[in-house]
């Protein structure tokens, strides 16, 4: 129950538009397409009237993924797009994201760990890991 | 598997589209929205082409009780529901993502997640009753297995 954490969170340096922007680049220099996105905080203040700090879920998946509209299996399908969180904190930005699955596990999670992987390396470029987690 | 024990697949008797037109309502009569959604059209067995979306889900409320401590909760919303065409019948999939790691979770997002999962069930199960682990039984390890 105290071991690791289900989910890693860097810090960017920089205010949320332009951390924005950098982690978008970075995910598309590690050949991912920004498939879509949930603006939690609009929907936060539209649907309930609740003010949050700019919040983001980028659905970041492989081009690959989304040029064959699918992987093919039903599993891996199911588990992508991978969710990266971008949260505005004071003059810098969060980004969250699921740790990689155990590696012990199927060819399906071995893809999907790879995967998660190569989000990490992206975001590790540009930001700093936070340690609290 | 942690894949295979946090997915839950349903059956439902009738085709693709006639399922997904029932799928959204009953989703929206336990104020689950779908946030996005993805076609997915490749060959998913071996008997052909099969018609699928992939559909992200979520609840307003659910994500603002899991992200009221911290938003690293949020990784884990939406939810995705898979919707496929299988002959005449439609395979409905769902995956509990908090369910997908032995890790320390975000405060507060097991039970809204839950919560959300539970809404999710009973909107499929109220257009796909039969639950169906069969499509994993047979193919998981042509499926998965390098």
């Amino acid at each position: 129950m105290f071991g690791d954490t289900a989910t890693c969170t860097y810090l960017l340096q920089e205010q949320f538009a332009n951390g924005l922007k950098r982690i978008r680049g970075a995910l598309e220099g590690a050949h991912f397409a920004v498939a879509g996105e949930l603006d939690l905080s609009g929907r936060m203040r539209r649907k309930l009237g609740v003010g949050l700090p700019p919040c983001l879920v980028l659905f970041a998946a492989p081009r690959e993924w989304m040029g064959a509209q699918g992987a093919g299996d039903p599993t891996l399908d199911l588990l992508l797009p991978i969710h990266v969180v971008v949260a505005a904190a004071g003059f810098h930005t969060e980004v969250h994201f699921l740790r990689s699955l155990p590696r012990t596990e199927s060819g399906t999670s071995r893809v999907v760990s790879d995967l998660q992987a190569t989000v990490s390396r992206a975001i590790e470029k540009i930001g700093m890991r936070k340690l609290e987690d | 598997m942690a894949v295979v024990s946090a997915s839950q697949t349903f059956l439902a008797p009738q085709k693709f589209e006639r399922t997904l037109k029932s799928l959204r309502s009953a989703l929206g009569e336990m104020d689950v929205e779908v946030i996005a959604e993805f076609p997915l059209g490749r060959d998913v067995t071996e008997r052909g082409r099969t018609e699928a979306r992939l559909l992200l889900v979520s609840s307003a409320i659910l994500e603002f009780e899991s992200v009221a401590l911290g938003r690293a909760a949020a990784v884990f919303f939406p939810l995705h529901v898979l919707v496929a065409a299988e002959r005449n019948q439609t395979r409905v999939s769902l995956i509990n993502p908090t369910e997908l790691f032995e890790g320390r979770l975000p405060m507060g997002v097991s039970e809204p997640m839950d919560r959300l999962v539970a809404r999710v069930v009973m909107a499929v199960e109220s257009v796909a009753p039969v639950p169906s682990g069969s499509y994993y039984d047979v193919h998981s390890e042509e499926l998965w297995d390098d």
